[in-house]
């Protein structure tokens, strides 16, 4: 009797390319930027085929079902709690034997298996060919050949899903193991009360009780997957172009510079790429604002409508939208560093710095990625699989200066100091966030108990793989697209409170709330050298970074940089102006951070606690840098 | 055993061995559940600019793992 509706699990160990394969089995526009899998959720999707429906669950990556980490821990019960009707084990082609290792032991405690054979196009590229019928005969299940990007004949998966739903009898295939452990698993059977307990609970029952067996049971499993490897692997690699470029790309003196390099690289290319698109957003939405200036009135639109319009909602949107190219390249970049496989050669080139701190070396991803934009950094925070290491990576990245404050920090800096200087302010403004991001980490560090999954660094070293290209694009643009409907409600609605601070009551700017928050603030502001045009500035700020600039440009009347720049020099001291941007730098990132902050962890309390953190922070700092300024000046 | 070190101690390219896991719990299943059991081959490929962590190879895969856990894996050189 064939089933009409089949539940299958997805399992695998990490990095086999079980994400790009639920993408491609699932329909991608569901799941992209959920990402999920990666860290603590499982999720499900449902796919139509034949009138019958199939329900697939991703699962976090796992080594063994054994609770060695928090994911198996996660799977182990996952699959207990609601056994699927069919577990397809994910094996990268790449690395057969230890791949079999886990498609044994799902065997071993599920029967009804079907595996996929993933990335048969790079190990082909490896010299590493499988006969897959052969496996499928051995082991007595199905076996589908995938590549890498998750292309596959799913018609042929489906079918293989459903007879193996169907079918009874126990698989052909059962691992070897030695006498002793035969006697005391056949012993542990009969030790339970219950008649006719599964094999693999007898299994289970041994390996938790008998640390010498554990490690005869673990060999006999690694032994059948190298047998059936051996069997099966029609042509064996030889040296690989991996061997060749980890010779420079971990070489003990030359793979930092060359990390370097390859940053700074990757660094250009995103804002090359991005500040011309991101112009080009901010001349059409400056085109859009004039337009709507000119015309609306014409058509009868009340001027508070226009103004709403106009000057609320489209000058936020372009203000945030400018960043969407930004985010994008992010997406692009950060995607062709993990596809590569360069990840892993950069946590382990950078570990031991990184633990000098107490963190994993895989953290210099998103603090990197930081100085892009927060919410980049926040996002690479994903790498990390322990809980702790994320949460520190989340809070930190987010004191990188991005680059909409880079980019109001170079304005002002070079308004305010002689070339010569300027860099060296710069430079001192840069050491700050580096030192900052550094006491987050320890704070946090001291704040938050490490679990026990922090210290593990033991990960796979893959092969190098040029990502397609295709799918590279198809990938960027989704998530591009799912982060903008992240922000999007958020973003309009802090446009609108935005807008109507600064125009409401009518009349001169000094009337309106906005600059009446920034006098009542004026008190305070005054410990450090901030006027209340400044205060201002920094509360228009946080939507958005880059609008502290512009708010200045209106607050001033002025039109253009040079401009502004004039009227800032002659109002504020340079050492007020240092002290800004310290303050700048440091308080409430952007809104569209702190909602990513909250998105990523699911805590509204963490989010909240980082936006009072920051601003404690960049009180105190604030409060260093005009006092200590003002012994030397 | 004659000869036993910790993998940690190991020189690169030496042709090595694992006799044991030391250690208990879950750091001992990872390492076990990776391949890593008593009898197989293993190889110190390199170790990171500040010598750790190291980079090896077993099963034909590579890993990289730190000097703290390398200290885990008993091996004797082959040959």
């Amino acid at each position: 009797m064939t089933k009409k509706s089949l539940s299958v699990d997805l399992v695998g160990n990490p990095n086999v390319g079980k994400s790009s394969l639920f993408n491609a089995l699932t329909g991608a526009a569901q799941l992209i930027g959920n990402w999920c899998g990666k860290t603590t959720e499982a999720c499900t999707t449902k796919v139509a085929y034949r009138g019958r429906e199939i329900s697939f669950t991703d699962l976090p990556g796992v080594y063994g079902f054994g609770h060695a980490s928090r994911a198996e821990t996660l799977v182990d019960k996952h699959l207990r709690a609601d056994p699927p009707d069919v577990v397809l084990v994910i094996v990268d082609a790449l690395n057969l034997e230890r791949n079999l290792y886990l498609a044994l032991e799902a065997l071993e405690r599920y029967g009804r298996v079907v595996v996929l054979l993933n990335k048969i196009d790079a190990a082909g590229e490896h010299g590493i060919v499988i006969d897959h019928a052969r496996l499928a005969a051995l082991l007595g299940i199905p076996v589908i050949p995938a590549v890498a990007t998750g292309q596959l004949d799913a018609a042929a998966l489906y079918e293989a899903l459903f007879a193996v739903a169907d079918r009874e009898a126990a698989p052909a295939y059962t691992v070897p193991y030695p006498p002793a452990v035969e006697a005391a698993i056949a012993a542990a059977a009969a030790q339970s009360d219950r008649t006719g307990l599964a094999r693999w609970r007898a299994v289970e029952a041994v390996e938790e009780s008998d640390e010498e067996l554990q490690v005869e049971i673990i060999n006999a499993r690694y032994a059948a997957a190298a047998a059936l490897a051996a069997r099966c692997l029609v042509h064996h690699p030889t040296e690989s172009v991996t061997d060749k470029l980890d010779r420079w790309a971990l070489h003990r003196i030359w793979g930092v510079p060359i990390m370097l390099v390859v940053f700074a690289a990757l660094f250009y290319l995103t804002f090359s790429v991005s500040r011309p698109l991101s112009d080009l957003i901010g001349a059409l939405f400056d085109w859009l604002t004039e337009a709507s200036l000119t015309h609306l009135p014409a058509w009868g639109v009340p001027d508070l409508a226009v103004s709403l319009i106009a000057e609320g909602l489209l000058s936020g949107l372009g203000a945030t939208l400018g960043f969407l190219p930004q985010i994008a390249m992010f997406f692009l970049v950060y995607h062709i560093i993990q596809d590569t496989g360069y990840i892993v050669r950069v946590a382990f080139l950078m570990d031991r710095v990184m633990t000098a701190i107490g963190l994993n070396g895989k953290i210099f991803i998103p603090l990197v990625a930081g100085y892009s934009c927060n919410v980049s950094g926040i996002l690479a925070s994903r790498i990390l699989t322990s809980r702790y290491d994320r949460l520190v990576a989340v809070l930190a990245s987010s004191y990188a200066p991005c680059s909409a404050r880079l980019g109001v920090m170079v304005f002002m800096v070079s308004a305010f100091f002689p070339s010569g200087s300027a860099t060296l302010v710069m430079l001192a403004l840069l050491a700050t966030s580096v030192a900052m991001m550094a006491t987050v980490a320890f704070v946090a560090r001291l704040v938050v108990t490490a679990d026990d999954e922090s210290s593990p660094f033991i990960s796979e070293v893959p092969v190098y793989h040029l990502p397609d290209v295709k799918h590279l694009l198809l990938d960027t643009g989704a998530r591009t697209l799912h982060f903008l409907k992240r922000i999007r409600n958020v973003i309009i609605l802090s446009s609108i409170v935005v807008w109507y601070l600064s125009s409401f009551p009518a009349g001169p700017f000094e009337n309106t709330y906005l600059a009446r928050i920034g006098l009542a603030l004026e008190p305070v502001g005054a410990l450090f050298g901030l006027d209340w045009q400044l205060i201002v500035a920094l509360i228009a700020g946080i939507p958005a970074k880059e609008s502290a600039l512009t708010t200045l440009g209106v607050i001033y009347q002025t039109t253009g940089d040079g401009g502004l720049a004039n009227v800032l020099t002659s109002h504020i001291s340079p050492l007020a102006a240092f002290t800004f941007l310290v303050v700048y730098m440091t308080y409430i990132p952007c809104l569209a951070t702190v909602i990513t902050i909250y998105q990523e962890l699911r805590n509204w309390s963490v989010a909240i606690a980082s936006v009072y953190g920051s601003i404690l922070l960049s009180v105190l700092l604030g409060l260093l840098s005009y006092n200590i300024g003002k012994l030397f000046i | 055993m004659s000869g036993e070190i910790t993998l940690d101690m190991a020189a690169e390219k030496d042709a090595l061995k694992v006799t044991r896991i030391i250690g208990k719990g879950k750091a001992r299943l990872r390492l076990l559940q990776m391949g890593i059991t008593p009898g197989t081959p293993i190889e110190v490929l390199r170790r990171a600019p500040l010598a750790d962590p190291v980079e090896i190879a077993v099963r034909g895969a590579k890993l990289a793992l730190r000097q703290a856990e390398a200290k885990n894996i008993a091996v004797v050189k082959e040959g």
